[in-house]
């Protein structure tokens, strides 16, 4: 079984992109992925309106698609929102440092509580690499902070391997890995067991990011399938 | 006539909003132009007037933070007219929204505009960048936008935008932060890209920009934000006074350039 955790749908303002639900099923039934982790584009700040379209993909391929909302800290009604999600059958929260809430503020450590009481994991979500104003001591304080929170971390956060090594909460996503091997790398100071399969769709492929694993000489298939889905499955308790 | 070209003010909230949002014992952040005119008046030699705009807006969590900000300070206007000029703020990001609050505010007189495109993560020469920037060359206004190192808001992805837009000036604020050379050499080929002297790590960049790109392009500016702390205008001022600048050269970069950009957009200063 295959389970991708990276997905975008709905509307990017910012490239003007729009990518629906049907498409990513078309693109999963071309490249042999099972399921995928669905969430809005973060660039989008209208997130009650794209968690609308989320949750519309849900309903409409069960089987398919996992649901994730997102989330900005900075909303006043975060936490009522949070609870309607639940209810509404979403899996977990995605949110993103575009948001402006510093990992060590009030406003994200209400976010993570939240998740916390509502048994969700926390998608930490970041479309940067290195240069972003992301602190990294007030993100590995709130991450050793709440231990029983399960994070999915992006690995374009800097040093997103070292932090992952550091706290056992911690899962990466493998969309920013060049290559297989640089994913097999990973797996010496993280753990197989904590990497995730992530294509970050539309902008990635999904058929590339199962090809940049089987090509991998580096892992064995046991490694591969907790890659593929085992890891998620637990992390999900699905 | 001093011009600080780059001043944030905020309303004051009330104390609940503020502790529900922060930590115990964190300090009250902003700046409003109460707070702000002694301020300029303390400043050797004194600041005439600031171009001021919003901050907590910069990456807006609703439309509703734009207009709140850009009203308080057309509000700030009519009171102090005398001591400062505005600018309204837009978030690329709310589409739409984005498009009507900056026609409203341009229309009701703020026809400066400043965008920080690293608040919400959009690289400048995006399509959302590009949407704005045609709406302001429309209306005849000036943009005037954050520059730092990251992605979004370099000085080579804010001079690929401009780029696309030659007939339209506008400002790449604190000229480049620690990629001042990169905004040089932005300026030397685009004749419509202007500077200001905020945050600028090394002084004898101002220099430089006067030797090599001209001594027209560059305003002098503060980022001032807070009421400690912060990036403060006698240290702004310090920062260009240190260069022992010929008389000609520190009236230009102190107000002239300004003056002289914002009437070319119908502002007074």
């Amino acid at each position: 079984m295959k389970i991708d955790v990276h997905n975008h749908i709905g509307f990017d303002p910012a490239y003007e992109i729009k990518r629906t639900a049907d498409e990513l099923v078309k693109e999963m039934d071309e490249a042999g992925v099972d399921k995928c982790i669905v969430f809005p584009f973060t660039t989008n700040p209208d997130l009650v309106e794209q968690n609308k379209l989320v949750k519309a993909a849900m309903d409409r391929h069960p089987e398919r698609l996992i649901g994730f909302f997102l989330m900005n800290p900075r909303l006043p009604e975060m936490v009522d929102l949070m609870y309607g999600y639940k209810e509404q059958g979403f899996a977990g929260v995605v949110t993103d440092p575009r948001f402006g809430v510093d990992h060590g503020s009030k406003q994200f450590h209400e976010l993570v509580e939240c998740a916390l009481t509502l048994d969700m994991p926390v998608w930490l979500h970041s479309d940067d690499k290195d240069t972003m104003r992301v602190y990294i001591a007030p993100l590995e304080a709130m991450l050793g902070k709440y231990p029983q929170v399960r994070f999915i971390l992006s690995s374009m956060y800097y040093d997103s391997t070292g932090i992952a090594a550091k706290y056992k909460n911690v899962y990466l996503d493998t969309a920013t890995a060049m290559s297989g091997s640089m994913t097999a790398a990973v797996t010496q100071p993280v753990g197989t067991h904590r990497v995730l399969m992530g294509a970050n769709t539309p902008y990635g492929l999904l058929k590339r990011e199962i090809d940049k694993l089987e090509y991998a000489e580096e892992l064995t298939g046991f490694q591969r399938k907790l890659i593929y889905s085992e890891n998620l499955k637990r992390l999900l308790k699905i | 006539m001093i011009i600080d070209a780059h001043v944030h003010l905020m309303e004051k909230k009330p104390d609940s909003a503020w502790v529900r949002t922060q930590w115990p014992g964190q300090t009250p952040f902003g700046l409003s132009a109460e707070e702000h005119i002694p301020k300029m008046d303390a400043c050797k030699p004194r600041i005439d007037k600031s171009l001021i705009f919003g901050l907590s807006s910069l990456a807006s969590d609703t439309p509703g933070r734009m207009v709140e900000e850009n009203n308080y300070v057309m509000d700030v206007l009519k009171k102090y007219p005398t001591r400062y000029i505005g600018a309204g703020v837009v978030d690329p990001s709310w589409g739409d929204h984005a498009i009507n609050e900056l026609h409203r505010f341009v229309e009701k007189g703020l026809r400066v505009v400043k965008i920080r495109f690293s608040s919400m993560h959009y690289h400048a020469n995006c399509k959302a960048g590009q949407r704005v920037f045609a709406e302001i060359e429309k209306l005849g206004a000036l943009p005037i936008c954050h520059s730092d190192w990251t992605h979004y808001s370099n000085p080579l992805m804010l001079g690929d935008l401009a780029r696309m837009f030659p007939n339209m000036k506008m400002v790449i604020q604190h000229f480049g932060e620690y990629l001042s050379l990169d905004a040089l050499s932005v300026c030397k080929n685009l004749d419509n890209v202007y500077v200001d002297t905020s945050a600028l790590v090394h002084p004898k960049n101002i220099v430089v920009f006067m030797d090599e790109v001209g001594e027209d392009r560059i305003l002098f500016a503060s980022d001032t934000l807070s009421v400690r702390g912060g990036l403060q205008p006698q240290d702004a001022l310090n920062r260009v006074l240190c260069l022992d600048l010929p008389k000609k050269r520190l009236d230009k970069v102190l107000g002239d350039n300004t003056i002289k950009l914002l009437k070319s957009v119908g502002v007074k200063a």
